[in-house]
């Protein structure tokens, strides 16, 4: 899976998440981007990545992956070490 | 629709479900976990909606097919909520968002189908036949990383004749799947996972017809150990549901007195008399201890919580220490602060506070900033000047949070830098007194707590180093 690939499905998972529209999630999106992004849909979209990608995430990185591209990146890095 | 969920409300709503947990019906644990609030049942909200919508459709029967509710965002008891219904491009298909009122956060939103009943809703279920659950503690399970659940519940029903709050709903729908709902928010909020229970989310896709088993099986779907959260299944004859569900952090525990005097060993803080604002919680309480069993004499004042200040109170008289508390409203300190005024106290410990996670990440809410700004910096300066005649040393707590930009806490860090600036004049307008506001990191308080594991630090072992600074 190609990293325009990941970006497609990740947006499609914050969008499912978060409640907003997948034309309103650039690049830029972080948790400060949303009231809705606090630490229980933080877990619910942790949980949707490592399902979706059937990946699992450390433990110690999950309070790390707090926007869009800390995410695609961390999920790009980890299919290529599979 | 513009509704609040009262007391009363919460009430009626949990011997109707028989879902007692506390986080739904007793303010004053309630304020101590996750939220910080008493919070209105998810399913509370889910059948209002249902039962708004019902309302809209005139007199039409219908039957739900499926329905996926996600509670989002925690309602407060007395909090205004905004409900809004959007049909979606699918013919019976429609979408509820249930809003806060004033931020417009979302809290809870729905998504249903159903289709019209041709037959007048009869339901053949002789629900007498049922029996209302006497279970009324929610059990506490351990959550090991081997976790799991299975059981076979019986069938019950809370008291049907406050099925009434959902009039229109249950004339129109059959009663049944209501019941159904009822019945997952007390598998949830009782039993698994029960006491520590936060319930997020709920997908049931309906049978066309129910013939009542007395049996619902539940049971862990899945559990995520380093996530604490908890997938689970709700199966009742051909009606299947998934819950998500999360494991709240317990309510956090100070160290205990003993642990506290052999900590204390050599300290003294005998010729001090201090009064701890705030001081039945989180830093205040873990001050109030240290301070008295050094041998301070501590007035410690509390807004909420008589019983629980009354505890500490009689705890640390049992265990050598001098103290006692003393309600106050620091919002309105003239009924009390002749009284602390009379003590003459030599030190203040000014914690008071609102709850901090009070703001929005994208909006600047003036009136979160006064409420902040009447805690931290008006009414310290009112208390500040009603003591100063007796005052040596005044130590008021601000927060690294100033440094990180937290986007959810600007009014608070705003607040909080106010009262910071505060501090530096009165040492130049009363060297006479100390005043001492250092930022302090985050701590494991009821404040702080949080679903995912951030470093904190305790309570005493931060007070003990400031007071080892400041007083010993």
């Amino acid at each position: 899976m190609n990293k325009s690939e990941v970006e497609s499905i990740l947006k499609r998972l914050i969008s499912e998440i978060f409640e907003i529209p997948v034309d309103e999630i650039g690049n830029n999106f972080d948790s400060n981007s949303t009231d809705v992004w606090d630490s229980m849909n933080h877990i619910n979209l942790i949980v949707s990545v490592e399902e979706e990608f059937g990946i699992e995430i450390e433990e110690d990185k999950i309070l790390d992956l707090m926007s869009f591209k800390e995410i695609s990146d961390y999920i790009v890095s980890a299919l290529n070490e599979k | 629709m513009i509704r609040i969920f009262t007391q009363t409300d919460q009430l009626n709503f949990a011997e109707l479900s028989r879902d007692f947990n506390p986080l739904h019906t007793n303010a004053e644990y309630a304020r101590r976990l996750v939220f910080g609030k008493q919070v209105v049942h998810g399913i509370h909200i889910l059948l209002w909606a249902l039962d708004e919508f019902s309302k809209s459709l005139n007199s039409e029967k219908f039957h739900l097919e499926k329905l996926s509710c996600r509670f989002l965002k925690p309602l407060g008891i007395n909090e205004k909520v905004k409900l809004s219904i959007q049909e979606l491009e699918e013919k019976s298909e429609l979408k509820i968002d249930i809003n806060e009122f004033f931020k417009g956060t979302l809290l809870t939103t729905i998504i249903l189908s159903y289709s019209n009943l041709d037959s007048e809703v009869n339901d053949t279920n002789n629900f007498s036949e049922f029996e209302t659950d006497k279970k009324n503690i929610p059990d506490e399970l351990k959550f090991g990383s081997d976790f799991t659940y299975l059981k076979r519940h019986p069938l019950y029903l809370g008291n049907l004749d406050l099925l009434s709050d959902f009039q229109s709903l249950t004339n129109k729908i059959p009663v049944w799947q209501v019941i159904f709902l009822l019945n997952s928010t007390r598998m949830v909020g009782m039993y698994c996972p029960g006491l520590n229970s936060i319930f997020s989310a709920i997908k049931v896709n309906f049978d066309k017809e129910a013939k009542l088993s007395k049996i619902i099986t539940y049971k862990v779907k899945k559990y995520f150990p380093k996530l604490s959260r908890v997938d689970l299944q709700m199966d009742w004859e051909n009606t299947h549901a998934e819950l998500i569900t999360f494991v709240r952090p317990e309510v956090s525990q100070m160290k205990t007195l003993s642990e506290i005097k052999n900590l204390l060993a050599n300290k003294k803080s005998e010729n001090v008399k201090a009064v701890v604002i705030g001081g039945s919680r989180g830093l205040g309480e873990a001050t109030t201890k240290l301070l008295a069993l050094s041998g301070a004499e501590v007035l410690f004042t509390y807004y909420k919580g008589a019983d629980l200040a009354q505890k500490i109170e009689s705890e640390i008289k049992n265990s050598g220490g001098n103290c006692f508390a003393l309600e106050l409203d620091i919002n309105n300190p003239e009924v009390n602060i002749e009284r602390i005024k009379e003590f003459r106290p030599t030190h203040l410990f000014y914690f008071a506070t609102p709850q901090i996670f009070a703001g929005t990440k994208t909006e600047f809410k003036m009136e979160i900033f006064e409420k902040f700004c009447n805690y931290y910096v008006h009414s310290f300066l009112n208390i500040f000047n009603h003591l100063r005649q007796s005052l040596k040393f005044v130590f008021y707590p601000s927060s690294i949070a100033i440094e990180e930009m937290v986007t959810d806490m600007k009014e608070y860090v705003l607040a909080k830098s106010a009262g910071e600036k505060l501090c530096d004049y009165l040492n130049v307008l009363h060297p006479e007194i100390k005043t001492y506001s250092p930022r302090l990191p985050r701590t494991q308080t009821d404040q702080t707590s949080s679903l995912i594991k951030v470093k904190s630090e305790d309570p005493i072992e931060l007070m003990l180093k400031y007071l080892n600074e400041f007083i010993f």
